[in-house]
């Protein structure tokens, strides 16, 4: 399978780290960004983001110790903050009705003023959040379709065909399809 | 994997995994000017989707964060009355930076709020003849995360976002005014006693009583916001 897209991503904290306070900072330094895009794009709500992203390092903060491989940082870090997210969101179905999540960005005006990058995080939020996750992991993140099947608990054909389906949606919201492209696994 | 041989194939791949060139792509894409023509295609489109992904981070989180990190390797036992006299003074601090907190004053609120609506990451939001938001669960769940709710619901919203303001969340609004845009703030931990005059960098407006809390009514164009702050005040609760 394809290599992982985002080297500097993965890599970032390799260098040898002394104290648990050095480490920490060179941790939450070379991820946070990366973090709190990817926390934004699964829940839409930048001051939930910035929360699930303080929440995951405070987690972090604790336990580094078992961190043995710096190289796997950012994989660590992303399934703490996944499940953050998923108490969020539990915690959030006990106490509000579901239709009042606010969950649903319909603007997905984010910052910016470009248009084209305004068209396409409409595009972006348009997608079932199936499609849009493993293709953030991707693109986003830099993680290989395998490490994307560990992280969702998925097998890796499946993890395909919905980074496959995102881009043939996407396609179709932003205009761009040309030659049909069949669905099913890649 | 088996080689890939047909077109389809090599689309459905690429579809998946655009920067994908092993073998049996890279020689297909070689012979095969449409496909090659496709996979350019897609890698376009995700150097639009990585830009797209990038959503301004907040300025200082890493910092903020790393910081939180330092200050709790540096704790060290204090004796019993240095600890006493240490929560005297940090409860009387922490009164006060919280009753300033609540209650800033006039300019500081005015400005803080103007600097809110023109920072970038919010300056979309009032570009004249944006559409309309028809989600009104979505524009509730906005105000609900933010502690508030109004009355028979808001109309004419074209931008909702629960936003950080001054260390706390907040509900932003856009609405279609008399003649443009008007920001609409819903502060819940912001307290004011009287009319906040906002003027400040092209933007009117006020910042009004409203309960517990406070409403900030602002815009850039001519629609009188005073006709809006009777309504707004009366329709609003703080829920939280």
């Amino acid at each position: 399978m394809s290599e992982p897209r985002n080297k500097a991503a993965s890599g970032a904290v390799s260098a040898p780290m002394g104290t648990h306070q050095h480490r920490f900072e060179m941790l939450a330094r070379a991820q946070v960004p990366g973090l709190y895009r990817y926390a934004y794009w699964l829940c839409r709500d930048r001051a939930l983001a910035e929360d699930l992203v303080q929440e995951t390092l405070l987690r972090a903060w604790r336990s580094l110790d078992s961190l043995r491989e710096e190289a796997a940082a950012r994989r660590w870090l992303i399934t703490i903050l996944r499940n953050e997210f998923m108490r969020e969101l539990s915690k959030r179905r006990d106490t509000v009705a579901i239709d009042d999540l606010p969950l649903v960005d319909h603007t997905a005006n984010v910052g910016g003023s470009d248009t084209d990058m305004f068209d396409v995080r409409r595009a972006l939020t348009k997608l079932a959040p199936e499609y849009r996750e493993p293709l953030a992991l991707q693109v986003l993140m830099g993680c290989t379709t395998q490490e994307i099947a560990e992280m969702l608990e998925l097998n890796q054909g499946t993890v395909l065909t919905r980074l496959h389906r995102a881009r043939n949606q996407l396609r179709e919201h932003l205009g761009l399809k040309g030659d049909a492209i069949g669905e099913g696994a890649a | 994997m088996s080689t890939p041989v047909t077109c389809l194939d090599v689309r459905r791949m690429l579809m998946a995994e655009p920067q994908r060139r092993d073998a049996g792509i890279a020689e297909h894409l070689k012979d095969c000017p449409g496909c090659a023509g496709f996979a350019r295609e897609m890698l376009a489109l995700d150097a639009r989707l990585e830009a797209a992904f990038k959503v301004p981070v907040p300025e200082g989180l890493e910092a903020r964060i790393a910081l939180d990190g330092s200050l709790k390797n540096r704790r060290r036992p204090l004796r019993p009355w240095m600890a006493l006299a240490a929560s005297v003074v940090m409860v009387g601090l922490l009164t006060t930076f919280v009753w300033r907190h609540e209650h800033p004053s006039d300019a500081v609120l005015a400005a803080a709020v103007v600097k809110h609506i023109e920072n970038p990451d919010e300056a979309d939001a009032i570009k004249p003849d944006q559409a309309l938001l028809h989600d009104a669960a979505y524009v509730q769940g906005v105000m609900h995360t933010a502690g508030a709710s109004f009355q028979g619901g808001m109309d004419d919203v074209t931008y909702a976002q629960v936003c950080l303001f001054r260390g706390e969340r907040v509900a932003h609004l856009v609405v279609h005014g008399a003649n443009g845009p008007v920001t609409i703030m819903l502060l819940r931990h912001t307290h004011v006693d009287h009319t906040v005059p906002v003027d400040e960098d092209g933007f009117h407006g006020v910042i009004v009583p409203a309960g517990k809390g406070s409403i900030a009514i602002v815009t850039n164009n001519n629609t009188p916001v005073v006709p809006m702050e009777q309504e707004l005040t009366s329709k609003v609760d703080w829920t939280l």
